[in-house]
């Protein structure tokens, strides 16, 4: 037993060239947030407001295809959701389409706490922000010159593309031969659970770039991007048509009950369910462990044990 | 309105929501399936494509029935959003108090009118499974809510296995990821359709009212509910056929 956490900045084809103006910034951001969410939990707070917190941070981090730094939509503008949900309770709220309100993932908590709903959308969910007086901005604060440089690629390249950190080489790109050359990245995430075994996932995102309007990811749905009961809590990124189809997160706690694997077993289980170059996923279980798999080039994570270990990696090896 | 649709074999999918204007949801959640490179459209994005996509649209008024005007204007009053199945009927136990606290419109308990989800499930000789459902979601739900239908796993799931269609309070189906559910017991407990679908409903639906049908790539044909009832039927290329509400 103990708490535990971990943090994701989005799985996918990162190269491993990527450079360091594009490595380091991430490696900060995800560094920042895990002392943040850490210090969090060593203060008591429920982990329900530690996901949030931490995943408030990623959301303002341009760096991250989140809240500032959303990807765009085929006609360049930005619609973000986002999804909590707690272990204990399994009380969740979800949003999507969200364009003005500064964290995603706040607006999905009031959905969960203050509404007798679970998930609201667009202009709905907008007026709903409004009403309880959150945060919002003109929509152009989200916006970033790489985001806006990488729709134009995607649109010259005709492709959906989920990347962010890289951008569409003109000649074939070296990592053609993996899923038809989209490379892969996107959402935000953590999990936590503290020393009683409470547990609670949030997960936000921009989406993927290029993508039609309205069109809604893995992120928001319950059991695809973002799960958690009395077992564990999990985030998943990566290509949400197949997260969505695979329904990952629920899947990784129902093998852990229905077949008894742990917690580590269990995210193999559900990743398995995801063709390769597809997904990654971050969890924690009730007891204190923690499970960080992705079947991508890589994936921005960290995470942290009460026993005193921590971890930052983005390829196969820790970078500290 | 939203719906969603999904193929078993290889777990295809399709959603909509928000949609206002487009005469039949489910085909529209069928055409991102087969038309787009996603899983889920919602509101103006979803509308656009249905445009674009030529479907046949109406005015909203197209949508509108006098019943649904009627509860509305009492579920505002009530300040309360229509569940029919929380609403006990005449022969439940809580007595005379129970029939004071019953919303009424034109003299009759409002679990007569009240709308539901719809869905079907479906099974060939191959195996083949098939899911869909469709809603105009909760009477006074607040703009842009999205229940448990356009939600794959939750109100919609078919695999190799089974294929599931669920109706009822759209939270609780979300919550319990009930669709998927009813799967993934027959696939991680190695439960038959019928005892996975009666564990499902008994067990993980907590204070949730819910309800289901499923069927199997065997040709099984089940339902589930923990509500008064559920308006369904069933048949079987044996000839077996049934139309239930109780």
């Amino acid at each position: 037993m103990g708490w535990a956490i971990a943090v994701h900045g989005g799985a996918g084809d990162i190269p491993l060239s990527l450079p360091p103006e594009k490595r380091l910034p991430r490696e900060a951001g995800l560094r920042r947030c895990l002392d943040v969410g850490i210090a969090a939990l060593k203060a008591h707070n429920h982990p329900l407001d530690v996901v949030e917190l931490v995943v408030r941070e990623l959301e303002n981090n341009p760096h991250f295809n989140a809240g500032k730094g959303s990807v765009l939509t085929t006609s360049g503008t930005v619609e973000m959701e986002a999804c909590i949900m707690d272990g204990k309770t399994m009380k969740c709220g979800a949003v999507s389409g969200v364009s003005t309100v500064v964290n995603a993932i706040s607006l999905a908590r009031l959905v969960m706490d203050k509404t007798p709903h679970i998930y609201l959308a667009f202009d709905g969910a907008e007026a709903f922000a409004r009403e309880q007086g959150l945060e919002t901005v003109e929509m152009s604060h989200f916006i970033t010159p790489e985001n806006i440089e990488r729709l134009k690629q995607a649109q010259e390249a005709d492709r959906v593309q989920l990347d962010y950190t890289q951008p569409i080489q003109k000649e074939v790109p070296k990592d053609a031969a993996l899923a038809d050359g989209d490379s892969q990245i996107g959402t935000v995430g953590c999990v936590a659970v503290d020393n009683e075994g409470n547990l609670a996932t949030a997960t936000s995102t921009g989406g993927i770039v290029n993508k039609m309007v309205g069109r809604i990811g893995d992120t928001p749905i319950i059991g695809a991007g973002t799960y958690a009961n009395h077992l564990c809590a999990v985030s998943a990124t990566g290509r949400g048509e197949a997260i969505i189809r695979g329904t990952i997160a629920r899947d990784v706690a129902a093998v852990m009950e229905f077949k008894g694997l742990s917690l580590k077993e269990a995210a193999a289980y559900a990743m398995n369910r995801v063709p390769r170059g597809n997904a990654g996923l971050i969890a924690v279980s009730s007891t204190g462990e923690v499970a960080m798999l992705f079947n991508t080039t890589g994936m921005f994570r960290a995470c942290a044990t009460e026993d005193g270990y921590s971890e930052i990696s983005i390829w196969d090896s820790p970078i500290e | 309105m939203e719906a969603s649709i999904m193929d078993g074999p290889k777990r295809r999918c399709g959603a909509v929501s928000g949609l206002t204007t487009v005469k039949n949801p489910i085909s529209l959640a069928r055409l991102v399936m087969d038309k787009t490179p996603h899983s889920y459209l919602g509101f103006a994005g979803a509308e656009e494509f249905a445009r674009k996509q030529g479907v046949e649209l109406v005015d909203n008024e197209y949508f509108i029935t006098e019943d649904n005007v009627g509860m509305l204007k009492l579920a505002k009053e009530a300040n309360s959003i229509l569940f029919d199945y929380r609403i006990p009927t005449l022969t439940t136990c809580g007595g005379s108090a129970a029939m004071e606290n019953q919303l009424q419109m034109n003299g009759l308990p409002i679990s007569l009118y009240a709308p539901e989800t719809v869905g079907c499930v479906v099974v060939d000789k191959q195996g083949h499974c098939a899911a869909a459902t469709s809603t105009g979601g909760l009477m006074n739900k607040m703009t842009g809510r999205i229940g448990d239908s356009p939600l794959i796993g939750s109100g919609t799931y078919a695999c190799d296995l089974v294929a599931v269609s669920c109706t009822g309070e759209g939270e609780a189906i979300i919550r319990s990821t009930l669709a998927r559910e009813v799967a993934a017991v027959m696939e991680y407990k190695g439960l038959n359709l019928h005892e996975a679908v009666d564990y499902v409903i008994k067990t993980r639906l907590d204070e949730g009212k819910a309800g289901l049908i499923a069927v199997s790539k065997n040709g099984e044909v089940a339902c589930g509910f923990n509500t008064t009832g559920m308006f369904r039927g069933c048949a079987t290329e044996d000839g077996f056929m049934e139309v239930g509400v109780w």
